[in-house]
């Protein structure tokens, strides 16, 4: 079918950028439809950086995955802790707690936009209440500072949260 | 995420990695940079494998992942070429561009011929498949830059091929 394919001297010359357009265009053209010419062109890179790109693309497939959601939210500069918490009640098992569980993050979220939105005080009183008990606030809750919070008790605060949120505003902690 | 889905993934990697790595190297001379590219690459394709609609080759497919990829890493980064004044004029079509090409012969020697900044262009849009912005921002030029320097491009191979 191709009457035209690379070797290694061709290849090199690519790779080198020592060919003109219309070969490098060719080249390239032809190795997305010629399998022959895509092994020879795996020969011309290091075993050992592809390795390590694929360790690190499987690496990342068995990490967490965020959600649509949360890349919004990462996108919209939202920090670690907020958009970890979402991940975490919304994965909850039972569908009743599920809504409950995104029904808190959403409201966590706008108290969490409000307070990015008001200017801080020195005293930090504009910390939200819901959250005084937890000393990590005003650094966890900064746009991209402080270090993220540990997984392990992510879970706790997000149960927490799902309980003032099915008991009300009237059981919220003033620490 | 099943095993016989993991192995295809490395299937298609053992495939594509490697050529993959090669264009991109052409494109982007950060080697680090690259990397990142590809393993962003095989991320997107593992996420939306069933958003390929089986037509096509796949390697295309994969290239237009990684390309756009690329474009988005080296946003906010800064521009390697300072922004001409140059006029905006009306945009010139690609598709134009080749069958001029094709319908005088020596598309080849012609490309030749264009200046360094003109081929760029001609490659980001043609042969990498990019629109006007993509381009700009792959080669770190405005838009509209971009869509003169095309014009100019069809207007020497004209000349060259006539």
């Amino acid at each position: 079918m191709n009457p035209w394919h690379l070797d290694r001297g061709l290849l090199r010359r690519y790779e080198a950028g020592h060919t003109d357009l219309p070969l490098a265009g060719s080249i390239e053209s032809h190795l997305i439809s010629c399998g022959t010419c895509r092994q020879l062109a795996g020969g011309a890179v290091s075993v050992e950086r592809l390795a390590s790109i694929w360790q690190s693309i499987e690496a990342e497939i068995d990490a967490p995955q965020p959600t649509v959601l949360q890349r919004i939210l990462r996108r919209l500069g939202f920090t670690h802790l907020a958009v970890t918490l979402v991940y975490d009640v919304t994965k909850f098992s039972r569908p009743s707690l599920r809504v409950l569980g995104t029904m808190a993050s959403v409201t966590l979220l706008l108290v969490i936009a409000t307070w990015m939105a008001t200017p801080s005080t020195p005293d930090g009183s504009n910390c939200p209440v819901w959250i005084e008990s937890d000393s990590a606030c005003p650094a966890g809750l900064s746009p991209g500072s402080g270090p993220p919070t540990s997984a392990t008790d992510l879970p706790d605060t997000a149960r927490t949260l799902v309980d003032r949120c099915q008991g009300g505003a009237g059981r919220r902690a003033t620490s | 995420m099943s095993r016989g889905e993991r192995e295809a993934l490395a299937t298609l990697y053992a495939r594509h990695g490697s050529w993959l790595l090669l264009r991109l190297s052409r494109r982007c001379s950060d080697a680090g940079l690259v990397d990142e590219v590809i393993q962003d690459t095989f991320l997107v394709v593992w996420r939306s494998a069933s958003r390929y609609n089986g037509t096509g080759e796949v390697g295309a497919w994969i290239w237009g992942i990684a390309i756009r990829r690329l474009i988005d890493r080296l946003r906010g980064r800064s521009p390697t070429m300072v922004p001409l004044s140059e006029a905006r004029k009306a945009e010139p079509s690609a598709e134009e561009l080749v069958l001029l090409g094709v319908e005088y012969g020596d598309l080849g020697g012609a490309l030749r011929q264009l200046p360094p900044e003109l081929r760029a262009v001609v490659e980001a849009t043609i042969l990498d498949g990019l629109t006007t912005r993509e381009a700009g921002r792959l080669l770190g030029i405005p838009n509209g830059t971009v869509k003169t320097r095309l014009m100019r491009a069809r207007a020497a191979l004209r000349e060259a091929l006539t």
